[in-house]
């Protein structure tokens, strides 16, 4: 590693501070001491490293001083001593660390990083607590970071991780990934569902100028790449970095140079990522040949149809049609239904699709959902009947407060005109 | 550490009523045992009908009491029972939790004690 001390330990903050955090926590039980003594380390290298130079292992090294932080703390203070007497916890000694000891850093911790999300996606935390949780323990964004890529007030978010914490201290929610194969597989589908939650909040954020937050996106991606890497036997974490990749390979298409969205019909696939498809298919192959299929392995295979395919009318819809019908004998789902009633138009008939889309009318999850109104007014347009198009197109503006979104309603309001 | 099961149950639900699909007195004995044989029992107790309890409450601590007869009238949710277990962590409490008869038709609230 180069470059100057401060610039050194600002990279490290951004890339190490979760998986520091996550190791001290899983060591001493406790979130808070290690968020403190992480904290601790790294100023201490701010001062010491300008002088003394930036030690070989920067990572372990910061690892091994924060250790010794914590094991002081806890001897110092009866309240923490008190507080971890029922661990059963190795206390690590506080002697100089042995050559082996400092290499040994924080390269190969997804365990620990996986204990930190089965802990911050435990049912017994409300599901936007979760999210909160799982982007400042896991992605190891700032709190500030989050409260901006969730559009929450600091305050507010900062209230949620309070709450979560305590709620994980009282209630002593274990830092571990369950052991039990049934247990596991129920928390592992809560943490994907928090990291697919992830993606598409900054997928297409509802308001400002902005479509995309890729601090979310990307997070999203590195933390599913983690659940993986500490799980790589998982269908469905397989399934879900598949399911990431493709539809981030289609980031450069998918926004104009206006910053608006551009409708997959008309993007230009020849800038979709070659690289990043061929490593989601990949994976999507591998996830789709497991003995169980799970709902993340669906979306996914329905995403690698979409990038095989050179434009929409060469798409594969019958085998869309058929993955969503997978999809919904796994539950009824109104948005499921709505993207199964687009692909029949695409394999029938516009016609046929806007009969189902049309059936879908009143179901309020859907009434809320712009992509609902635009849809119809899609189908509307196929089967020229403008004037029903433009209404639908003015129910979709209603709800968009975005505004790229909004100059994309209003440039398909202007072609109708 | 020690959790507190609360065997809440509601009155308008027709399942805590005596009729076939409530877990029957033989199915709370037999859990009760099950626990004890897991050496993880540290108390508890069963209650009677809410409709037998007296309800006390003051406006402020020097204010008369006012005493009224049953349960808190505006909450239709009461409490049956509670017991005690002592494990290592909330999710050992809670998979024992769902063994619990009283989760059938009820529901069981899990709360850590308050160790004072």
């Amino acid at each position: 590693m180069t470059g100057r001390p401060d610039e050194l330990l600002a990279r490290l903050h951004r890339d190490e501070w979760a998986r520091l955090v996550a190791v001290l926590a899983r060591q001493f039980g406790d979130i808070d001491l290690a968020e403190e003594v992480a904290q601790a380390a790294m100023e201490t290298a701010l001062v010491r490293w300008p002088n003394d130079g930036v030690p070989r292992s920067p990572s372990a090294w910061l690892l091994t001083t924060a250790r010794r932080a914590a094991v002081d703390r806890v001897r110092r203070d009866a309240v923490y001593t008190g507080k971890l007497a029922g661990y059963a916890l190795e206390r690590p000694s506080t002697a100089p660390p042995a050559e082996s000891e400092a290499i040994a850093g924080l390269e190969d911790v997804y365990d620990e990083q996986l204990a930190m999300m089965m802990a911050c996606c435990h049912p017994a935390i409300g599901p936007a607590d979760q999210i909160a949780m799982m982007l400042r323990f896991a992605a190891g964004l700032t709190t500030q970071e989050v409260a901006a890529g969730l559009l929450q007030s600091d305050s507010t978010l900062q209230a949620r991780i309070t709450r979560a914490k305590k709620r994980i201290a009282a209630n002593r929610i274990p830092l571990a990934v369950p052991r039990e194969a049934g247990a596991l597989s129920e928390r592992l589908d809560l943490v994907l569902s928090a990291i697919s939650l992830i993606y598409t909040t900054g997928y297409d954020t509802p308001v400002g100028e902005r479509v995309v937050r890729a601090e979310l996106t990307g997070e999203a991606l590195r933390l599913a790449r983690i659940v993986l890497g500490a799980l790589p036997e998982e269908a469905e974490a397989e399934a879900l970095v598949g399911l990431l990749l493709l539809t981030q390979a289609r980031e450069a298409a998918r926004i104009d140079e206006d910053g608006v969205p551009v409708a997959l019909e008309d993007q230009d696939r020849r800038r979709w990522d070659a690289a990043m498809i061929a490593e989601g298919t990949a994976l999507v192959e591998r996830a789709a040949r497991r003995p169980t299929v799970g709902r993340f392995t669906i979306q996914a295979a329905i995403a690698a149809v979409h990038a095989e395919a050179s434009s929409i009318e060469r798409t594969d819809w019958r085998q869309i049609v058929v993955l969503y019908d997978l999809l919904l004998a796994r539950g009824d789902d109104p948005i499921v239904r709505m993207n199964r009633a687009i692909a029949i138009a695409r394999r029938d008939s516009p016609a046929e699709g806007l009969v189902l889309l049309r059936n879908l009318e009143g179901v309020p999850e859907l009434e809320r959902h712009h992509p609902f109104h635009a849809s119809l007014a899609l189908l509307y347009t196929e089967v020229g009947d403008a004037e029903a198009a433009r209404a639908a197109w003015e129910r979709a503006l209603d709800l968009v407060e975005g505004a790229p979104q909004r100059r994309f309603i209003q440039r398909r309001l202007e072609d109708l005109r | 550490m020690k959790y507190v099961m609360l065997l809440m149950a509601n009155l308008d639900d027709a399942r805590c009523g005596d009729d076939g699909e409530a877990p029957s007195e033989q199915d709370f004995i037999d859990f009760d045992r099950e626990l004890e044989e897991a050496g993880i029992l540290r108390g508890g107790f069963a209650l009677t009908d809410p409709e037998l309890g007296t309800t006390v409450t003051k406006a402020s601590s020097d204010a008369a009491p006012v005493i009224t007869a049953g349960p808190y009238a505006e909450s239709r949710e009461f409490v049956g029972g509670t017991i005690v277990i002592e494990v290592d962590d909330l999710d050992e409490a809670l998979r024992w939790a769902a063994r619990c008869p009283g989760a059938v038709g009820g529901r069981v609230e899990v709360r850590p004690m308050l160790e004072i």
